[in-house]
C-alpha cells in the first residue's frame, strides 16, 4: 500500500497513514496532515497542509494529475508502488509448454511454427462445455511447436503449444531498459 | 487501496466492432420494448383515464419522487411473454425510489389496463416487491387503483403459499417490524384490494374517484339484494368520518400526492449497516465500451475483468488467489462508494475454481462485505475425472456456504446461466437481495442442444432394448420441438416474464442498478457469521 508520485525528475514515496478526515500522509518518511477542500469553481480546491492553507486548480486523467499552484501548472504521475514493486520483479518467461486448461476440441488454430507473437496473442480456440475458450500467450515469444491441429479433441493436460524465447528480442528489450536508466 | 485493472480491450478491434453493433442493436430492442410497456396504450384507453380524471401511472409516480433523484424500476417487462402482451409490465409499476429524502418502495397499480385488474404474474409482482421490502426494511408507498383481481385466471392467484394472500401477509410482517407504509387510494380498492389501505400505517383517499370495500356495489346487490352506489358504500367521506379505514380525504389526486410526501416525511429515517465506504469515483475505464466487449455469440469467452473495470470505482479491483481457480475471478473493489466482493466466471466451474469461490465468501462474510455475482456460467465441469475428484463435493461447498452468507448478495446476470452454476452462483433461489439481467442473457437447465441430445439419447436406447431403431428424420423430429421451446423459454426477456430476475437493464446502468440496491439493502442489520473461515 503506497504511492509514488513523479514530479519532474524526482520521486516522492507517499503512504497514508490515516485515511479518514484530514489525512496524515508520510511523505518520504515525515508525517504531514493534509485536507483537500473543494472550492467553487471547477477544479478548484483548497489544500491545507499542517494548517497553511493553499488555494490550488486541480484536473486529472486516471493517474496523471495536473496542479496548478502560484502561478505555475505542475504534472504529478501517480504510480501505486504495488503495481511499481510486481512489474519490477515480472519473471522473464512464461511456462514454454502451454497445456489443455479441460478437455475439449481444436475449433481454431491461429499460429504456425516460427511464428513471432505478443503477449496476449491469440495462439488457439479450443471449447468443452458450450465455450470457446481463447488460448493466449502468456509472453512475447516465438512459436516452437503446435502439438494440436484443428478438429482434434484432447484431454485435460494435453500438450497443445510450445514457445521458445526471441533472444534477440529481450537483448534488444535489456538495451531499451538501459537506454532509460542512462537518461 | 486497490490496483487498476489494465483493460486489454482494442476498441478499434474487429471483434469489439462487430459485438458493439450486435450489443446496441439488443439494447435497442430492449429500449423500445421497455418503452412500449411504459408508455404505450390503445388512445382509448387513455381517453378513459381522462374521462375519469386519472393520471396515468407513470405521472402519479414522477410527482411523488423528490424532483431529480433516480428511480430503480423492477421488472418493467413482467408478463411480456403471457397474456396476449396484454399487461403492460405486469399491470404493477414497482420499484426503488426517493420520496421526502426517504428510500422507498413504490408499489403503483396501472388503471390504464383493464382498470388496474391484477393477473397471475401482477400478484408475483406485488408479492416479490413486497419481499423486497421485508429483506431490506424498505418502507412502502401504495398508490391503490385496481378493479381487483382478473376473475378469469382466479385459480392462478388465489390459494397458493405465494398468491394474493401473500400480499397482506407481506404487509402484516412490514407491520410487525416496524416499517411504515402509506397507501394513496386513487381508484378502487374492491375485494382483498381492500386490505391494502387497511393494513397500512396511513392511507389517504380521494374525494370522488376512491373507494375501498370488500364487496362493490354489483356484489352487494347480489348477496343481499341491497343497492347502493359506490362512494355511499366505501368512499372517502365515509372513511375518514365513519368508519376509520383511512385517515385523510383528498379533493385531487395532487393533494393527495402532496399530503402522502407529508406523511412520508414524518417517517424516521433507518440507520444503515456499517461497511467499508469511501469517496465515490468514476469507473476509469467508459462503461459504454461494455457493448464492445460481450460477444456477439454466447459460445464465446470474454475475460469478466473487462466487465469488472467498467462497474466499478475507479476500475480499481483487489484481486483475490488470481492464480488459483482461474475460471472463477474473485476479488474487492467499491461501487459507488460501497465496498463488495465480486465473483466473476470466467470459464465452467471446476473443483479448485468451487473451492475459491466458497473460500472467497466466507471472506467476505467475516468481513461484513456484500457479495456481487456476475453470472456468465455453463455449469459445473462433468466428465469422469471431474466426478472422480468430487466435483460435486466441491460445488456443494460452494453453494453451502454463499446459501448461508448473511451479507446482502446481488447478481447480474451478464451472458448465460446454465445448470447448476445457476445455482453456485446465486440464482432466483438463493435469494440474494436483488437479480437484474442484460438483455443478451440467456438461462436453462442445460444447453439447447445437450437437452435435446439427450432426449434423442434416451429415445434411442429405449428402442434399443427391444430391438428397434430410430431414422434421422424420427431423431429430428424429438430434437426439434426441445430446440424450439428452448429458443423461446431461455431468452431473457421470457426469464424477466416470469419474475426470474428484477428486470433486465442496459449493461451500462449496471454500476448504477447496483448502487442503489446496495444502499437499500443496508437498511437491515447483517447478521453475525457463527463459524470461523474454512481454508478450503
Amino acid at each position: 500500500m503506497g504511492y509514488d508520485f513523479a514530479l519532474g525528475e524526482k520521486t516522492y514515496v507517499v503512504h497514508p497513514v490515516h485515511d479518514t478526515g484530514p489525512a496524515t500522509l508520510s511523505i518520504e518518511g515525515s508525517a504531514v496532515r493534509a485536507r483537500l477542500l473543494p472550492g467553487l469553481a471547477l477544479g478548484e480546491y483548497f489544500l491545507e497542509i499542517d494548517g497553511r492553507r493553499e488555494h490550488v486548480f486541480l484536473a486529472s486523467r486516471g493517474d496523471t494529475h495536473f496542479i496548478h499552484w502560484r502561478g505555475r501548472a505542475h504534472r504529478v504521475d501517480a504510480i501505486n508502488a504495488l503495481d511499481r514493486a510486481r512489474r519490477a520483479a515480472e519473471p522473464s518467461g512464461g511456462a514454454d509448454l502451454l497445456r489443455a486448461p479441460m478437455p475439449g476440441t481444436v475449433v481454431q488454430v491461429a499460429v504456425q511454427v516460427g511464428q513471432e507473437i505478443e503477449a496476449g496473442a491469440l495462439l488457439l480456440t479450443i471449447e468443452s462445455m458450450k465455450l470457446q475458450t481463447a488460448i493466449t500467450a502468456p509472453r512475447a515469444a516465438r512459436i516452437a511447436e503446435v502439438c494440436v491441429s484443428e478438429g482434434a479433441s484432447f484431454d485435460q493436460g494435453a500438450a497443445l503449444i510450445r514457445l521458445e524465447s526471441n533472444e534477440d528480442e529481450s537483448l534488444a528489450e535489456q538495451g531499451e531498459n538501459n537506454g532509460d536508466q542512462a537518461e | 487501496m486497490m490496483r487498476r485493472i489494465e483493460s486489454r480491450i482494442d476498441p478499434h478491434g474487429a471483434d469489439f466492432k462487430r459485438f458493439r453493433e450486435a450489443n446496441l442493436e439488443r439494447v435497442g430492442e430492449f429500449r423500445r420494448r421497455q418503452n412500449e410497456a411504459r408508455f404505450e396504450r390503445p388512445q382509448r384507453d387513455f381517453d378513459r383515464l381522462e374521462h375519469h380524471g386519472k393520471n396515468f401511472v407513470r405521472d402519479r409516480i414522477d410527482q411523488l419522487l423528490d424532483p431529480g433523484t433516480p428511480f430503480l424500476e423492477f421488472s418493467s417487462l413482467a408478463a411480456n411473454s403471457e397474456y396476449d402482451g396484454v399487461s403492460k409490465s405486469g399491470s404493477v409499476v414497482t420499484g426503488i425510489g426517493i420520496v421526502s429524502g426517504r428510500e422507498v418502495i413504490i408499489r403503483a397499480d396501472d388503471p390504464s389496463i383493464k382498470g388496474g385488474a391484477w393477473y397471475p404474474l401482477t400478484v408475483k409482482k406485488n408479492v416479490r416487491c413486497l419481499d423486497i421490502a421485508i429483506e431490506n426494511r424498505l418502507p412502502v408507498v401504495h398508490l391503490c387503483d385496481s378493479a381487483g383481481g382478473f376473475l378469469p385466471l382466479q385459480s392462478e392467484m388465489f390459494a397458493d403459499r405465494t398468491s394474493a394472500g401473500r400480499i397482506f401477509r407481506n404487509q402484516a410482517i412490514l407491520s410487525k417490524m416496524g416499517v411504515p407504509q402509506l397507501a394513496l387510494v386513487f381508484g378502487h380498492c374492491t375485494a382483498g384490494g381492500a386490505y391494502i389501505p387497511s393494513l397500512s400505517d396511513y392511507a389517504v383517499i380521494l374525494r370522488g374517484n376512491g373507494g375501498i370495500f370488500l364487496g362493490g356495489p354489483p356484489l352487494v346487490k347480489a348477496a343481499t339484494g341491497e343497492i347502493v352506489d359506490a362512494d355511499t358504500l366505501g368512499g372517502a367521506d365515509v372513511h375518514t368520518q365513519v368508519s376509520g379505514v383511512a385517515d385523510y380525504a383528498a379533493n385531487s389526486e395532487e393533494e393527495a400526492i402532496l399530503l402522502g410526501r407529508e406523511i412520508v416525511s414524518q417517517w424516521m429515517r433507518p440507520e444503515k449497516a456499517r461497511i467499508e465506504r469511501r469517496e465515490p469515483e468514476a469507473p476509469f475505464y467508459d462503461p459504454r465500451e461494455l457493448y464492445g466487449i460481450i460477444p456477439d455469440d454466447i459460445k464465446i469467452q470474454f475475460d469478466m475483468r473487462e466487465v469488472i473495470a467498467r462497474i466499478v470505482d475507479g476500475s480499481y479491483f483487489h484481486e483475490y488467489q488470481p492464480d488459483y481457480g482461474i475460471t472463477l475471478v474473485c476479488g474487492y473493489a467499491y461501487i459507488w462508494g460501497h465496498k463488495v466482493g465480486i465473483l466473476a466466471n470466467n470459464g465452467v466451474l471446476f473443483n479448485d475454481s468451487s473451492l475459491k469461490g466458497a473460500h472467497f465468501i466466507e471472506l467476505c462474510d467475516k468481513n461484513r462485505t456484500p457479495l456481487v455475482f456476475l453470472q456468465n456460467i455453463t455449469g459445473f465441469m462433468v466428465g469422469r475425472e471431474y466426478e472422480a475428484r468430487g466435483i460435486c463435493k466441491d460445488g456443494a461447498k460452494f453453494i453451502m456456504i454463499q446459501s448461508a452468507a448473511s451479507v446482502p448478495k446481488f447478481t447480474v446476470m451478464i451472458n448465460s446461466s446454465f445448470g447448476a452454476g445457476n445455482y453456485g452462483m446465486c440464482g432466483r433461489a438463493y435469494d440474494g437481495r436483488f437479480i437484474f439481467a442484460w438483455p443478451n442473457h440467456q438461462i436453462a437447465i442445460m444447453g439447447a442442444e445437450q437437452a435435446a441430445n439427450t432426449l434423442a439419447d434416451v429415445k434411442i436406447r429405449q428402442l434399443a432394448r427391444v430391438g428397434e431403431t430410430l431414422s434421422q428424420d424420427e431423431i429430428e423430429a424429438i430434437r426439434e420441438p426441445v430446440i424450439e421451446s428452448y429458443a423461446r423459454e431461455s431468452n431473457a426477456y421470457y426469464a424477466t416474464s416470469q419474475l426470474w430476475d428484477d428486470g433486465i437493464i442496459d449493461p451500462v446502468d449496471t454500476r448504477n442498478a447496483l448502487g442503489i440496491a446496495i444502499s437499500a439493502s443496508l437498511n437491515t442489520p447483517i447478521e453475525e457469521p457463527s463459524y470461523g473461515i474454512l481454508r478450503l
